[in-house]
């Protein structure tokens, strides 16, 4: 199954080489959940535990929401600036 | 009417025109206390905005002296400034654009042992914070003094929003319970911002200020609010108490301020 992803703030930086307009396409076997997703994209789990959002075609997910095709997937991070 | 001088009724005359403001809602735009957390991109446009509304007080926090390297985003301050207290340069731009408001200049840094004294006469607090340890403490703050706080933050070509209404919405801590480890998240002056995109989130900021002042709308009362510049993408995502919550949660953890600052200057 394929899902779109957005990432935010400082997560830019693990968006594969080949995204385009902020967005990628990663494919996931079927049922990965939000946490498969993450580290697919290389992002450490542990380290950011409780500081960020996870959401899922806009509604407030979790690491362990399950996945389906076709799923639209941000990732938010508290940002620090004013 | 209402005890307005012609000039003032001039002066307030598009909003007194909306229905939704008319002369009782300028009186309390009028009557309204605001405390705005920093002086800096954020502050600018909220403070330009709610002055020229004519707010009636303003209380701007901020322990900085103006940095050249500001001037590309905020409006507030002018280069002649430049090494001055911010709030100063915040207080007569404020009160030059509208001699109706009155703001109170706190040339301070926010601590555990201050925040409850300076908010604690003020309807509603903004944070326009550029750090994560004060923008914890003035969530928790506001929880604990039951303030609302309307939030912005930005970072390169992001920014959010959301407003928070203590134990009615999700507050701070709700939506991220702890501030990332220290060097874990760069800041605007390492990454950099794009200068306007202050100017979006600040404006919207106070938007969200002067509809709680009037009483209307929900706005992003349990939104957040995300906007991404480069793509001109804006989203507002429904967002949730959290019963664990450390702060607002059913058994809250933390029942005292907690300055983050000091603890992460901690050596390691």
């Amino acid at each position: 199954m394929q899902v779109e992803v957005k990432l935010f703030g400082h997560f830019r930086q693990h968006l594969p080489k080949d995204a385009v307009n902020g967005k990628a396409v990663i494919t996931l076997p079927e049922g990965a959940t939000v946490l498969r997703l993450l580290d697919a994209l290389g992002i450490p789990f542990e380290q950011d535990e409780g500081v960020w959002m996870i959401v899922v075609n806009d509604e407030e997910r979790f690491v362990d929401t399950p996945l389906k095709d076709g799923d639209q997937v941000s990732l938010f991070p508290p940002l620090p600036g004013g | 009417m209402f005890g307005w001088s012609k000039e003032q009724v001039e002066r307030y005359s598009r909003h007194i025109i909306l229905p939704e403001v008319g002369g009782k809602g300028q009186k309390k735009i009028n009557a309204a206390k605001v405390f705005l957390v920093g002086a800096g991109g954020l502050g600018s446009p909220v403070g330009l905005y709610l002055a020229a509304a004519g707010v009636g007080t303003i209380g701007i926090c901020d322990a900085d002296a103006v940095d050249l390297s500001n001037l590309q985003r905020q409006i507030l301050h002018r280069t002649e400034d430049v090494s001055r207290p911010k709030v100063f340069s915040a207080k007569r731009t404020m009160e030059a654009l509208n001699p109706d408001t009155k703001v109170i200049p706190y040339q301070t840094r926010l601590t555990s042992e201050n925040i409850l004294d300076l908010i604690k006469d003020y309807d509603i607090v903004v944070d326009g914070s550029d750090n994560f340890p004060t923008r914890y403490l003035v969530n928790d703050a506001c929880v604990f003094a039951r303030k609302p706080l309307v939030s912005g933050a930005v970072f390169r070509f992001d920014g959010q929003a959301t407003t928070i209404v203590p134990y009615e919405t999700p507050c701070y801590r709700c939506l991220f319970e702890t501030p990332p480890p220290p060097g874990m998240v760069p800041s605007c002056q390492e990454a950099g911002i794009l200068g306007s995109v202050v100017g979006v989130i600040g404006t919207i900021q106070a938007t969200e200020v002067l509809k709680l002042i009037l009483g209307r709308g929900n706005g992003l009362k349990g939104k957040l609010l995300l906007f991404d510049a480069i793509e001109m993408d804006f989203r507002k995502v429904k967002v949730r108490r959290n019963p664990q919550c450390p702060v607002c949660g059913e058994k809250p953890t933390i029942t005292e301020l907690i300055d983050y600052e000091q603890f992460c200057a901690l050596p390691v």
